[in-house]
């Protein structure tokens, strides 16, 4: 993950935690879920080998702590019990890590993570949304169904408190599986072999 | 009864079905009764021969009117539903004071210190700065992490949230609170109670036999919401304030906007228009069009945020 990349989701992550008293945001964990929501974005963002690389993971490391931190301790000022709280940020750190090693994977891997990645990850919230604003109706039943194992439409359905940490933790599975089809080698060859 | 609760589950999950009275009887330190998910412990104790008659709220979120079961058989007998007129007092209130929003979130939600933001942006900076040095970055971000995990980065929310409803047509005032976890109630003032979201879990209701008419009532992690009767004598006009000091005032004539006033101490006249933030939304919100309305808090409210609406009130003396 670039620093631009990282400045940019530590911005995002920050800024819900400054509105925190205008957001009003009620449900469990869901401080946590709104700071790890542009990680999950980001640090899974397909990228090129080329992508300039900073410090990597000490530096998105460094950065994704405290606001995830600060966010818990939201929400648990909030009343929700600590447990349920580290169970969102353990939880939520683990996809972004996945999602991230995914990346870094698929930069040396040709072209299957990006789009594996706009197909389980981007694609079907932004597609559910979409569909949903333009025709005021729910979006089709299987559009929905893909969307549930996106890791971004269940940390944004925990912030709305109508997710749960356990939609969250499948979406390890997508991000795993991500990572698979990001396997260095599979279709480098091709990419290599180009002068 | 029954059909009260029914009637408010249009908007909250009313909670309290009944009030059943029974007749317990010794000796015992403490009876469990149970209702589906709800529980009520009654705390003695009570002697080997020494009998009570109680009203014990019937608390749950099964709209029955069955009677509630009990663990020990012996030691308490059901004599029937008590016929008690909460919900002749409720429907005797001004429909627009019953149909109010209420507290239910407001004031619940923690604020983040400015000490808690300036870390976060400088460990950001500082992090930024060093970018190129793993340790240091790893370092800087382990202790600011460590600094935000502290309880003090953040502002506490008010365990309760109480707004003084009036009406000043009728002159009718009830006090509506809204509590995290506990609600400590006194049965003889209680209008209505309700939890604020829609969903199932353990309630649990405590009745302290040397104080039968004082119930508390649990829900972990919910809010509860109780309307109880408002003060009596309390009176708030242009000329006079004899509700309480209040640190905040907001007026609305019947046509315009809110615009700020206040402070207001107690037994003055309405203070003139001063410069100040609009009153928060959720307050604001709950004021019907086309009516004079005042929106105030109260100075000190004994650790408790206290609000109060009153509609229908206007800027001329009388």
């Amino acid at each position: 993950m670039g620093t631009g990349a990282a400045l940019t989701a530590w911005f995002l992550a920050v800024l819900p935690l400054v509105l925190a008293t205008e957001l009003e945001v009620a449900a469990p964990g869901g401080h946590v879920a709104l700071a790890l929501l542009p990680w999950m974005a980001l640090a899974g963002l397909p990228r090129s080998a080329s992508s300039e690389r900073s410090n990597g993971a000490a530096l998105v490391l460094a950065l994704l702590l405290p606001s995830a931190v600060f966010a818990a301790r939201l929400d648990v000022a909030a009343g929700v019990g600590p447990g349920p709280v580290l169970l969102v940020l353990g939880v939520g750190f683990a996809v972004v890590l996945l999602l991230g090693w995914a990346a870094e994977r698929g930069a040396r891997g040709g072209p299957f993570h990006g789009a594996g990645w706009w197909l389980f990850v981007a694609g079907p919230p932004i597609l559910s949304i979409a569909v949903a604003l333009s025709t005021e109706r729910d979006a089709p039943v299987l559009l929905r169904r893909l969307a549930a194992i996106s890791p971004l439409e269940q940390a944004w359905r925990l912030a709305r408190g109508v997710g749960d940490t356990g939609g969250l933790a499948l979406t390890c599975v997508t991000a795993g599986l991500l990572a698979l089809l990001a396997r260095p080698g599979r279709g480098a060859g091709r990419w290599e072999q180009r002068p | 009864m029954i059909a009260f609760a029914l009637a408010l589950a249009a908007v909250l999950d009313p909670v309290l079905v009944g009030v059943a009275e029974l007749e317990v009887s010794g000796p015992f330190e403490h009876v469990v009764l149970i209702s589906g998910s709800a529980l009520t412990v009654l705390h003695g104790p009570l002697a080997a021969g020494e009998s009570r008659r109680v009203d014990v709220p019937f608390v749950g979120w099964e709209r029955t009117a069955a009677p509630p079961q009990h663990e020990a058989e012996h030691a308490v007998r059901f004599l029937g539903w008590s016929e008690d007129d909460r919900e002749e007092r409720w429907r005797a209130l001004p429909r627009g004071l019953r149909g109010r929003p209420t507290p239910t979130s407001a004031g619940f939600f923690p604020r983040t210190r400015t000490g808690g933001l300036v870390t976060l942006v400088a460990a950001g900076l500082a992090v930024l700065l060093v970018r190129r040095r793993s340790r240091a970055v790893l370092a800087i971000g382990a202790v600011a992490a460590t600094v935000l995990g502290m309880p003090f980065v953040v502002s506490l929310p008010a365990s309760a949230v109480f707004v003084l409803e009036g009406d000043a047509a009728s002159g009718t005032w009830v006090r509506v609170e809204a509590r995290r976890g506990e609600c400590a109630v006194d049965s003889r003032t209680l209008l209505a109670v309700a939890l604020d979201r829609p969903s199932r879990g353990a309630l649990e209701t405590s009745i302290d036999l040397a104080e039968p008419e004082r119930w508390t009532l649990r829900a972990p992690g919910r809010q509860w919401i109780a309307w109880r009767a408002g003060p009596a004598g309390g009176e708030l006009t242009a000329s006079e304030n004899r509700l309480g000091d209040l640190d905040r005032v907001w007026v609305r004539s019947a046509g315009g906007f809110f615009e700020a006033r206040g402070p207001w101490p107690e037994g003055t006249a309405l203070p003139p228009l001063r410069a100040s933030d609009p009153p928060p939304g959720w307050l604001a919100a709950g004021s019907p069009p086309g009516a004079g309305v005042l929106l105030a808090r109260f100075a000190d409210p004994a650790g408790e945020a206290g609000w109060v609406r009153l509609v229908g009130f206007t800027t001329e003396s009388r």
